[in-house]
């Protein structure tokens, strides 16, 4: 059985092109819709690593990150920021919230596998 | 895009700059805002009229631009994200199909060509075999034919003890005879060996007339078994022949078809990779959607801005805020391109992936 990755972002386009990516390698994969959606994902379930977008609606990735640290099952849950977002100020915030990687979309493949890699839970 | 941006700016922009520059001219001149050379002054009126334009064009015509936007933004995520899944389906359907068949066919091509084979190869071991019998068979004639030769040259051995033995028989008759009353019985005797030599003759002739019978019969057995022993040797040697021409047909169809399935698993691993790649470059849909997002929010601002001017001090409204909007514009980017497109006002190159560790 493969390791569990939960992907979270609002755009469908974006979700279906990680998942795509992270399959190929043998992953599987789990997807959350924005922040709300993701954390009803995060039902006691084995996460080995999660990919949250920043901007979304009804709870943002910033925040999204800031509740999964509360879960205690989710708390060493590594969380790889993938967004548009490049500012060194929403960076600061990621790492402060917890985050392990800061993507900056578009992302290739390889380099994405690579720093899931990395950082994937044993 | 560009064009509906140009658009809205160079209405708004000509429309309230023509408007100020008529208000200037009019205070400066008691006349009113409007007034330009060879026309009127402009009243307090004309001056709510084109107000009244203004607000009109944001709240009609902006609304739709707004909606054209936002429609387009949603076609395009709906067209791309269907478009990721059918690439994807594909993607998918190559790799369940093209990479086990390369195997299974491979596998497929090598049983066919091994069980061919072992068939063929046993067709030609049984005809062997009915060779062997055969030979086995044409050994035990020729040890018959050798048996009724030795029966044959016995037979002749008896048909001459039986003829000394009628001629010892006679000798005792002609000296019983020759004894007189006394050799009667001894006469006999005589009489019946010289019979039984007789018999004993005939019956070794009849024997004899029979064996060289049997000998005919197995010299004409040995001919016929021989030469057909000759014709399946021939018949053989073709079979066993054929079977390898046969073979080395199936062999090269063999190899041929795992070629083409290389190749065609070549192939197809390129369509799979040119497919992935595809998508990964359809990541430009959530950048364009997001960059719409925030050109719409600031068209749906307009209307908003233009309702304040007016509502603010009528009956003369306060100049717009065009600052301000590019301002409210600017602070909703999330991405690089969008600053740099912002301030170059030309398009720019989307970068490359940035990754930051923490």
């Amino acid at each position: 059985m493969g390791k569990t990755i939960l992907v979270v972002d609002d755009s469908a386009s974006v979700r279906q092109v990680v998942g795509l990516a992270l399959r190929g390698a043998g992953y599987d994969v789990i997807e959350g819709v924005d922040g709300v959606d993701a954390l009803s994902k995060l039902d006691g379930r084995k996460v080995h690593l999660i990919i949250s977008d920043v901007n979304m609606p009804r709870m943002d990735g910033i925040t999204f990150v800031k509740e999964t640290k509360k879960l205690a099952a989710y708390k060493f849950t590594p969380i790889i920021m993938l967004t548009t977002e490049s500012a060194d100020g929403k960076k600061a915030e990621g790492q402060a919230a917890g985050a392990k990687a800061w993507v900056v979309k578009p992302f290739q493949p390889a380099q994405m596998l690579a720093a899931v890699s990395k950082l994937i839970l044993p | 895009m560009d064009m509906l941006i140009g658009l809205v700016a160079g209405a708004l922009v000509a429309g309230v700059t023509g408007w100020l520059a008529g208000l200037r001219r009019g205070r400066s001149s008691g006349t009113g805002p409007g007034a330009s050379a060879g026309s009127g002054p402009v009243s307090v009126d004309d001056v709510q009229a084109y107000a009244e334009s203004v607000k009109r064009l944001s709240e009609v015509v902006t609304p739709v631009w707004s909606a054209h936007v936002e429609s387009s933004r949603v076609q395009m995520g709906e067209s791309i994200n269907d478009l990721i899944g059918t690439f994807g389906g594909i993607v998918s359907h190559l790799n369940e199909i093209v990479d086990p068949s390369r195997e299974a066919m491979s596998e497929a091509y090598r049983d066919v060509f091994d069980y061919s084979r072992e068939r063929l190869l046993e067709v030609v071991g049984s005809l062997d075999n009915a060779l062997t019998a055969k030979r086995q068979t044409l050994s035990e004639l020729r040890l018959l034919m050798s048996l009724n030769d030795e029966m044959r040259s016995m037979t002749t051995e008896v048909t001459r003890i039986a003829e000394q033995t009628h001629l010892l028989a006679l000798n005792a008759a002609i000296e019983a005879a020759r004894v007189g009353e006394a050799g009667r019985a001894f006469n006999v005797v005589a009489v019946e060996v010289r019979q039984l030599a007789d018999m004993s003759g005939t019956t070794g002739a009849r024997i004899g007339r029979k064996a060289d019978e049997v000998s005919t019969a197995i010299t004409a057995a040995i001919d016929m078994a021989e030469e057909s022993a000759r014709n399946e040797d021939h018949l053989v040697v073709d079979a066993n022949e054929k079977v390898r021409e046969v073979l080395d047909d199936l062999h090269a169809v063999v190899v041929g078809l795992r070629e083409s399935g290389d190749q065609l698993s070549v192939a197809a691993e390129g369509v799979k990779s040119e497919l992935e790649n595809s998508i990964v470059l359809f990541q430009f849909q959530d950048r364009v959607s997001q960059t719409l997002e925030h050109v719409r929010d600031c068209i749906d601002a307009l209307p908003v801005q233009v309702e304040r001017s007016l509502a603010e001090a009528a009956p003369v409204p306060t100049p717009l805020d065009p600052d301000g909007l590019l301002e409210m514009l600017q602070n909703t980017y999330t991405m690089a391109e969008e600053h740099e497109v912002h301030s170059s006002g030309a398009p720019v190159d989307v970068h490359d992936t940035e990754i930051t560790f923490f």
